[in-house]
């Protein structure tokens, strides 16, 4: 059956996944809802099949670590910069563990002339969530990059494994407390 | 308020009407008036030098009398003579890569509205090739280390050598032939199959893959298009009764109804069907475009010469040039009917030049092919082959016989 | 990087071979690696490597401001910067809530389908390269190189622009310009037909693309897809129809669609877009010599140091690769706190390792450069 407004698909879902709710930020200027992890996967499954999202545009993710100095990121004698001791974390930073990942998904239904967006948030020590793979195959180097760059596990991906970063790049690069190591590289 | 630096008001305009279409600027018409007067020099001298037979021979014969009075026996200065002539056809695939390579990239140039070479010997860039030439001899010569070092040089002379012996039997002109051997074409097309054993070598001792591609690609393309060439040529054979290239091009001169030339090309369907068939399998033969496929730069990189340099890989170079110079003059003396002229009233113009004449318009429809088509697929080519130009053959075989059992009386 | 070594799931048969196509490869258009197993020369599996021009764009959003940011759109797709600028203003745009004049929208429109014919005919140029016609090429770029003079007129560069601004762009046009752009929409549709007679149909090359890289309209939305490769399956999927950005909605124009999703459909499509440009870009014109539009070309009360509100914003553009995202997070800083570029190349490239498998190894070139990728914007 199909669903002539986006609303109509939210009454809908709400009945089945009690847990979704519309976002307190909407992205601009799109329906923006927010999913806890553990039921992404069987959304998107029931949003696919049932409503007609049938395309994924962008699964991203953000790192709600909380601002950190970036300061020290563009100018040479901080020793955050290159550290060779990895305990050494920027000033005037959450403390490690903090906050939370938000897993970022756009979804486009070509019927209902309609794009939408999934947040959903991932626990920042474990990071883990359901690959959206078996779905969407555009998942397969998206997952990958989000893996790659924030250290996300995206269970049931066939092939999770590094994409944009070389191999002796150690730590995942787009996580706010990332600090890179001096390597062989570096001057 | 202007901005920009080039392109300020007047300073730089579109050329869109030269492009639309070259000769509405004068610059072009003028150009066009000077190619048209430097051809009529050429001819003029051409006319002038006339026939180089008629001027060798006599000297020959001068020179044999004047030797045999001092006491030298004849096989000697037969041999001197021999030498010499072998010393000249050594310089024609040179003379001719360079010649060629000139024309190609002039001409590509035009084709695709650039200049190409300007700069070196002052005049359109006339020295460039030969610049080009003396930096690739004194390139590094590099060899791959885990290449199979004596293949891998052995691979350039093996695709050279019968690039060179190949001319041997084919006419230049009236008397021109340095060996007029009576199964030249049989000669022709067997030593020229043995280039292909120099680009497999290649390929295979390159150690590299994308040159094995390369060699395998040229070993079952060259060997497929042996066979359509080869007996493309059967019906002008069979028509001729011979096998002797200067033969064959001295049986097509005269003229049908006093106009239309006894070329073998203006013979109905059979003349047109196995000119169009030799000529397309000499364009695979030579490896150019639409069929470069052993060394397709977008795909193997550049083939079997991947891992050539210097003078290594313009032994390959050269090869392949001498392999269009050939086939030109081939097609030139099987089907356009060698040195004979087009009409009556243009026998002034000697044989040779007419000879030389018709190749180059074929070498010119070799530039013309290669930078006007895209490439065919590896498999598409092997079926254009079998499927195709193969039959087609043997059908033209057919007509030939019929023609020649039925007809040939009738037009004599 | 040194290049790793490859452990294999399975060891290679004995007629089985490994060819690394890139990352130094001429047709692989920029540091792209395909690992091939292959026998003879059909191809068994394919593994797309990306990467190697990794230059982490993305974090250096997090510590540049937001006009700053600006330039580094510019070396994301470097051939069609334009589209880059657009829709990074759009994301800022939307996340400040900033109106763009209506001068600055058509000039927006204007210049950013100049540029996709630009980049249109690059891939013409190479792609006759990669099949082995070498004439197009120089033809494609004699037509781009006025583009080119077009550009270099409006904004002073000729390949990265940063013609755009947050809330408009920076400057008006010159004052002869737009006389020259309409020397070029004139010239060019000829030049159309001419390539068509040159390459589009000829049989070697409608022999060589038609029946290859074919993919179906479920495959190419499976795997999300866009652009020209998308519309080739004949899925109807145009970001200038389906959300209307810079007055898109107020220009006619018709979106080409293919047929069989082949690689020759993918090549066609992008050839009329190329004419569907050249119309959309006199309607521009025509609309800019009207008396009665206002003559701003930046909207009103932008701050020089822009800080924008906490929130989130996602603007997206029909660049001339496929659709160009960008999604910008602020934490009320003067940086944004995080900038995702969805890049189309990125996602259109994945299906490679699908498409690839079976083809021969002159088919990869084929169908790797209907994709018409550009490593910048892929690897960011």
């Amino acid at each position: 059956m199909t669903h002539h407004t986006v609303e109509d698909v939210f009454a809908k879902l709400q009945k089945i996944f009690p847990d979704i709710k519309e976002s307190e930020e909407k992205i601009k200027n799109y329906p923006t809802w927010s999913v806890s992890s553990g039921s992404l996967f069987k959304i998107c499954e029931t949003l696919k099949k049932e409503s007609g999202f049938e395309y994924l545009d962008m699964v991203t993710a953000v790192d709600r670590h909380g601002k950190v100095n970036s300061a020290g990121y563009l100018t040479e004698p901080n020793p955050c910069v290159y550290s060779q001791n990895p305990s050494v974390v920027p000033s005037q930073s959450p403390a490690p563990g903090a906050g939370f990942f938000e897993i970022i998904i756009i979804l486009t239904s070509f019927s209902m002339n309609q794009k939408l967006i999934l947040v959903s948030r991932v626990d920042r020590t474990n990071p883990e969530a359901e690959s959206l793979y078996p779905l969407f195959k555009s998942a397969d180097w998206q997952e990958r990059e989000v893996f790659d760059l924030f250290g996300i596990k995206f269970t049931g991906h066939p092939n999770l494994k590094k994409i944009l970063t070389p191999d002796f790049i150690k730590g995942h690069p787009l996580r706010k407390d990332y600090v890179h190591k001096k390597d062989k590289f570096d001057y | 308020m202007k901005t920009g630096r080039l392109l300020t008001g007047t300073q730089r305009n579109w050329p869109t009407e030269l492009w639309e279409s070259p000769l509405s600027l004068p610059t072009y018409r003028r150009a066009f008036f000077l190619l048209i007067m430097l051809g009529l020099g050429g001819l003029a001298s051409v006319w002038f030098i006339g026939e180089i037979s008629d001027r060798i021979n006599p000297l020959y014969d001068f020179a044999k009398t004047y030797l045999e009075g001092l006491g030298i026996p004849l096989f000697l200065i037969q041999l001197a003579w021999t030498i010499i002539k072998a010393g000249i056809l050594l310089m024609v695939p040179v003379v001719n890569a360079i010649c060629v390579v000139w024309w190609e990239r002039k001409i590509s140039a035009h084709m695709q509205s650039r200049l190409g070479p300007m700069y070196v010997g002052g005049w359109h860039g006339w020295l460039q090739t030969i610049a080009d030439s003396i930096k690739l001899l004194l390139k590094e010569d590099i060899t791959p280390n885990l290449a199979d070092k004596k293949i891998h040089l052995l691979a350039t002379a093996v695709a050279l050598a019968p690039a060179i012996a190949a001319f041997a039997p084919v006419s230049f002109g009236k008397e021109l032939v340095y060996a007029d051997i009576d199964i030249g074409i049989l000669y022709v097309f067997a030593v020229s199959g043995i280039s292909v054993f120099g680009i497999i070598m290649a390929g295979w001792a390159s150690a590299n893959k994308y040159s094995m591609l390369g060699g395998l690609r040229a070993a079952a393309q060259m060997v497929s298009y042996e066979i359509p060439r080869t007996f493309s040529v059967v019906p002008v054979i069979m028509l001729c009764g011979t096998l002797n290239i200067a033969a064959i091009a001295e049986a097509q001169s005269g003229y049908l109804f006093g106009f239309l030339p006894r070329w073998f090309i203006f013979y109905p369907v059979v003349g047109q069907i196995a000119f169009i068939v030799f000529l397309i399998a000499s364009v695979a033969e030579t490896n150019r475009v639409p069929f470069d496929i052993p060394e397709a730069e977008s795909e193997l990189v550049a083939g079997f010469s991947t891992e050539y340099s210097g003078i290594k890989f313009s032994m390959f170079f050269l090869a392949e040039y001498s392999y269009v110079l050939i086939s030109a003059l081939l097609i030139s003396a099987f089907f356009l009917g060698g040195g004979s002229p087009l009409l009556p009233s243009l026998s002034f113009i000697p044989s040779w030049a007419w000879f030389i004449g018709k190749a180059l318009f074929i070498i010119f429809c070799f530039l013309w092919f290669r930078w006007t088509f895209p490439r065919f697929r590896v498999d598409r080519l092997m079926d254009f082959n079998w499927k195709f130009l193969f039959p087609l053959t043997l059908i033209n075989i057919l007509l030939a016989g019929i023609w020649s059992a039925e007809i040939k009386h009738m037009v004599k | 990087m040194p290049i790793e070594e490859k452990t294999f799931e399975k060891p290679l048969e004995l007629d089985q071979m490994f060819v690394n196509m890139g990352p130094q490869h001429p047709s692989t258009h920029g540091v792209l690696r395909i690992a091939l197993h292959m026998e003879g020369e059909v191809i068994t599996k394919a593994e797309p490597d990306v990467g190697y021009l990794h230059r982490g764009i993305e974090k250096l959003f997090e510590n540049r401001t937001y006009t700053q940011g600006l330039v580094l759109t510019d070396r994301l797709d470097y051939l069609s910067s334009m589209h880059n600028n657009l829709a990074y203003c759009i994301a800022v745009e939307k996340l400040m809530g900033i109106e763009v004049p209506a001068r600055a929208q058509y000039i927006r429109a204007l210049v950013s389908e100049l540029n996709r014919i630009a980049s249109h005919l690059i891939f013409f140029g190479t792609y006759g390269v990669d099949i082995g016609a070498f004439t197009p090429f120089l033809h494609a770029f004699r037509e781009r190189e006025m583009i080119m003079d077009l550009f270099e007129m409006l904004c002073g560069a000729r390949l990265l622009y940063t013609y755009m601004r947050i809330g408009g762009v920076a400057k008006n046009l010159p004052e002869d310009w737009t006389a020259k752009c309409r020397e070029f929409t004139g010239f060019f549709p000829k030049r159309l037909k001419e390539y068509d007679a040159l390459l589009s149909f000829n049989p070697i090359f409608m022999d060589r693309t038609a029946n290859i890289g074919i993919i179906s309209k479920e495959e190419a939305l499976d795997w999300g897809l866009s652009g020209p490769v998308l519309r080739a399956t004949g899925v109807n999927y145009d970001v200038r129809k389906f959300e209307p950005y810079s007055f898109y909605d107020k220009l006619e124009f018709e979106i080409p669609l293919g047929q069989t999703g082949s690689t020759w459909d993918r090549y066609y499509c992008r050839m009329r877009e190329m004419a569907q440009s050249a119309g959309i870009i006199d309607q521009c014109l025509e609309a800019l010599s009207k008396q009665d539009m206002p003559p701003d070309i930046i909207a009103k009360g932008v701050p020089k140091i822009l800080k924008p509100l906490k929130g989130q914003a996602y603007g997206h553009i029909e660049a001339s690769r496929g659709d160009l995202g960008f999604y910008a997070v602020s934490e009320g800083e003067f940086s944004p706190y995080r900038m995702h570029i969805k890049a189309p190349t990125f996602i259109n490239t994945a299906i490679l390792q699908k498409i690839l498998v079976g083809a021969k190894i002159a088919d990869v070139v084929a169908i790797l450069g209907s994709f018409d990728i550009v490593l910048g914007e892929m690897d960011r």
